[in-house]
């Protein structure tokens, strides 16, 4: 890993064949005679993170190269000191390298969910120790689509004793159902496909704390029957990391430009539903709702661009930043609390309460502040103690500034790897294609970057100088950032869902990560996640649904061409 | 510096021991003293030491099985979870279904370092009268997951699936260590089971494309670990960025495991194991012989920067542990940086060889002889000595 790989000097060809001796010949050869190769001119969409964002290196460690703007801004030691932070996993010790997990966590560390830095990987099971489990479970509240308040957003089904897990994960059932399209899953010339959703179930039995939702501004406990009822559970997988730094340097006005463009679109073909009405106002062609943090920053408005729902604006202050503190529950000194249930309450009350929890208690917080430091935390009175240390504002950080910097100078560090096989017939037929029947219309394929002036919503970095940046740059991550809807069996949570960027996900085979698509890992193979596309028996016509009836009816030999170019870019 | 991190390590010594005290007071656990010699213990120790040499001799190949059925991280996770281990030792559950345990358990407390915290204390064995039985049935248990790993990594790898016996390890771990394979199937062990030598054979069968995306594989997979060991085994610790990560601290082993990783990597390079010069059917030979000046240039300076980074790993003070910001470290990092520029180099210019015949027909040779000669050797003589290991630890018992 960690090595730049140089690109756009030296980007031989492949025409020379120059032949060794006899292939029949007995004895092997010692000796070769390759010739010289000659130059190639690569076409712009090679580049896919442009000058500064890409990476030649295609193998195994595609995904996990620094960029040239790393190289650039002399933080190559940076740059590894963050890579040693996501690859290694958080532990239960009180002092030492990667001390901090706990009280409750969702995973131990990054790679779990980040395979080979990409995509998730399908599972049968819901285990936050399996590696290449890139899944988070979803707990929603059918009659509003809000998240329930009695666990995390993210939940967690790992705890350090005493504590217990807020999900009892060996509970949890993941069936994988089949579907059949309005089709009957076949191409008119015959070709046919399986596709699978996935149906969880989490029983009422392995929650920990009582079952929450918030009702008309109240908090409502609901019962077995009600639960049964009323809530939903889905999943949601992990995407590559990969180029967030690139993306992060598209201008806010440009993505404004794109929902405004497309709103205009809709509104004139008439579907004025067409964009999320949480996000975006189809009548007035504006936004509806800024990602903004008053929490660590000064609220300060910034258009979302991040993860599929959108919750997130700069890079800085988005799913990475978040995630090191709330994936592990590893505090720093911006976040000294833990991430616990939604309402910040529900955990904390069953802990204190808890005879087990109690019983353990002593042990376990004399070993977290052995001289004493917050004697809060050691009145004797367990229930109390045990609620305030859970729900402590002033928890030590265990990760230092310097090793969180050096997180995100990773993370906006990380490069693209270049399209593959862009010179060849199939490529280019495919590229064709692929904005003939409409996919680019939303897999928009590349935009400019502006001049990448750093943008942090949480105010922890405030110099452009503290990270690699992108100024000005052609990049292509086929992606408009806009929220659309595929109308899915089990469709994700409220049904709107950013497009996610295509570029390198050919890759993932080979770098370890998962090889399938879509939000919960539903479409094994490109194939699969084209035909998930084209559901209209679900409530509602999917955005690409003509655009798949025109995937249809190409050749098999067009089809091929386009899922060929979707693995190259 | 120096202190502050022996501090640290006694601090995390001190948790395993807290661990101890309270388990008899918890629940009336084993505390006993295990019954054996110090011979045995001794014996193990130095075959821990040869099983972890041979490890670090497959760190330039760590793609395909060891990544996609996650053994580098059950095999290999630093730092040690010591506290997960103390309370492991006292959780009667987990103890009396150790082996059923160990295979979902959080592989912090698992593998080399697992052992490693077990088995030695300041570079050297512990005392045998140190060893609790609970400790001794734990370090059997991990041993034999651990055997068992690295036989699968064997097996996942040769194509000619010449071991009966380890393929029906293998075959048990893939299904019993995974919740799913890549298809997402769960009807039996075998659709879980992918030979990865084929497909590195077999342009087109698997990952690889052509053979000359597998050969070029073969030099990612050094600058993998060449990046990782100047610039973060070593780096972090010299640099200061991260003083607490080193790996080996209680067999005071670092600067071996650094040596043997570079190893990996001249093996890969050169075509077998234990390499000396590189053989007819390596990367390096056909690039020193491919009648192309640029690249056997480039050629001869990878063989030149790989033996120098060697010798100045091996001039590093030693032990690691203590000498981690002296001067010679900031040389072996120098070396090894110029070692995997000059691999770029040569990556770079056999990579604009895409579509030549006699290049891909010549990498189909280097690839297979990579994978039965250095992979399949490798693991296999990590197999063994890992199969050594557990029986020796076994023995530690009278």
């Amino acid at each position: 890993m960690n090595k730049l790989s140089v690109i756009g000097s030296l980007l031989l060809g492949t025409f020379i064949i120059v032949s060794c001796a006899d292939d029949d010949d007995a004895v092997k050869p010692t000796t070769w005679e390759i010739g010289e190769p000659t130059a190639t001119d690569y076409p712009e969409d090679y580049y896919a993170g442009g000058l500064l964002g890409t990476t030649a290196e295609n193998s195994s460690t595609a995904f996990k190269q620094p960029s040239k703007a790393v190289q650039d801004a002399n933080m190559m030691t940076a740059f590894n000191e963050g890579e040693y932070l996501f690859e290694k996993d958080y532990n239960t010790n009180t002092e030492g390298a990667f001390h901090g997990l706990g009280p409750v966590y969702v995973r131990r560390g990054c790679l779990y969910c980040h395979p080979g830095y990409g995509h998730g990987a399908r599972q049968t099971e819901y285990k936050a120790d399996t590696h290449r489990n890139g899944y988070l479970l979803v707990i929603y509240d059918k009659t509003t689509n809000a998240y329930i308040r009695s666990v995390a957003g993210m939940p967690q089904t790992g705890a350090v004793k005493p504590f217990k897990a807020p999900i009892d994960e060996n509970q949890i059932k993941i069936a994988w159902n089949s579907y059949t399209d309005e089709w009957g899953n076949r191409f008119p010339d015959g070709e046919t496909y399986a596709l699978i959703y996935p149906e969880v179930s989490i029983p009422y039995t392995a929650y920990y704390a009582p079952v929450v939702v918030a009702r008309g501004g109240a908090d409502v406990t609901l019962d077995e029957a009600q639960y049964n009822a009323e809530i939903g559970v889905l999943l949601e997988s992990t995407i590559g990391i990969y180029g967030t730094g690139l993306t992060d340097a598209i201008p806010d006005e440009d993505i404004t430009a794109q929902w405004e463009s497309e709103s205009k679109y809709f509104n004139s073909i008439g579907k004025t539903d067409a964009l999320n009405p949480a996000m975006w106002d189809q009548t007035t062609n504006t936004w509806k709702s800024y990602y903004a943090n008053s929490l660590q920053g000064d609220g300060t408005k910034y258009v979302r661009r991040y993860t599929y729902a959108l919750s997130r604006g700069p890079i800085l202050d988005a799913a990475g930043a978040n995630a090191i503190w709330n994936i592990t529950n590893v505090t720093r000194s911006d976040r000294r609390y833990h991430y616990l249930d939604l309402a910040g309450t529900y955990y904390a009350t069953k802990s204190s309460q808890d005879p087990e929890v109690q019983a353990g208690f002593t042990e376990y917080i004399n070993r977290m502040d052995p001289t004493g430091a917050h004697p809060e935390w050691h009145t004797g009175n367990l229930e109390k103690d045990i609620y305030t240390y859970l729900t402590s504002k002033q928890l030590d950080a265990e990760m230092t500034d310097a090793q969180y910097k050096n997180l995100m100078i990773w993370h906006r560090g990380l490069a693209v790897p270049a399209a593959r096989n862009t010179t060849t017939e199939d490529f280019k037929q495919g590229k064709e294609l692929f904005t003939q029947i409409g996919c680019a219309a939303c897999h928009r394929p590349s935009w400019q970057t502006g001049d990448d002036h750093i943008q942090d919503p949480a105010k922890f970095f405030k110099s452009d100088s503290d990270m690699p940046r992108y100024p000005h740059q052609k990049i292509w991550p086929y992606t408009d950032f806009v929220q659309h809807r595929l109308w899915m069996k089990n469709d994700i949570r409220t049904g709107w869902c950013r497009t996610t960027p295509l570029w390198g996900r050919g890759l993932a085979g080979r770098t370890g990560s998962g090889t399938e698509r879509l939000h919960d890992c539903r479409a094994r193979n490109v194939l699969e996640a084209i035909m998930w596309h084209g559901c209209k028996n679900e409530g509602g016509t999917s955005d690409a649904y003509q655009t798949v009836v025109k995937f249809r009816n190409l050749s098999k030999k067009e089809r091929d061409q386009l899922i060929y170019f979707i693995e190259s870019i | 510096m120096k202190t502050k991190n022996l501090l640290k390590m006694a601090a995390l010594a001190a948790v395993l021991s807290t661990g101890f005290a309270s388990c008899s007071d918890d629940d009336d656990a084993d505390n006993s003293v295990v019954n054996g010699s110090q011979a045995a213990l001794d014996q193990a120790c130095s075959d821990w030491k040869v099983a972890r040499a041979n490890w670090e001799n497959t760190e330039a190949f760590l793609f395909g099985a060891a990544d996609v059925y996650s053994i580098d991280p059950h095999t290999d996770t630093w730092p040690v979870a010591a506290n997960d281990l103390a309370d492991v030792l006292r959780d009667g559950q987990a103890m009396s279904n150790l082996d059923n345990f160990i295979k979902t358990a959080n592989s912090g407390i698992l593998g080399y370092h697992g052992l490693e915290y077990v088995l030695f204390r300041q570079g050297q064995p512990r005392k045998i009268d140190q060893i609790t039985t609970l400790e001794y049935n734990y370090i059997c248990a991990v041993a034999k997951d651990l055997y068992n790993a690295t036989a699968t990594l064997e097996v996942c790898w040769d194509s000619k699936e010449s071991n009966a016996e380890r393929q029906k390890i293998a075959k048990e771990y893939v299904a019993t260590h995974l919740a799913i394979d890549d298809d997402g199937n769960q009807e039996g062990a075998l659709d879980g089971f992918q030979n990865f030598g084929k497909a590195f054979k077999n342009p087109g069968t698997g990952d690889w494309d052509t053979a000359l995306d597998a050969t070029l594989e073969i030099i990612s997979g050094c600058q993998d670990i060449i990046g990782e060991v100047g610039q973060s085994k070593i780096g972090l610790p010299y640099t200061g960025e991260d003083a607490s990560y080193i790996e080996s601290p209680y067999a005071y082993n670092s600067i071996t495991d650094f040596y043997d990783n570079i190893v990996s990597c001249k093996n890969a390079l050169y075509g077998s194991m234990n390499a000396t010069t590189a053989n007819e059917k390596s990367l390096i030979y056909f690039c020193l012989n491919a009648g192309n000046s640029t690249l056997a240039a480039q050629a001869k300076t990878v063989q030149t920067k790989l033996d120098n980074a060697l010798a100045k790993i091996k001039a590093m003070k030693a032990p690691f542990a203590l000498y981690y910001s002296d001067a010679s470290c900031k040389v072996a990092i120098d070396a090894l940086g110029e070692l995997d520029d000059a691999l770029g180099e040569l990556s770079e210019t056999l990579k604009a060889y895409a579509g030549n015949e006699t290049v891909e027909n010549q990498c189909k040779v280097i690839n297979e002889n990579y994978v039965d000669n250095v992979i399949v050797a490798t693991y296999r003589t990590l197999a063994n000595n890992a199969q050594k290991l557990y029986q020796s630890i076994v023995k530690i018992k009278n």
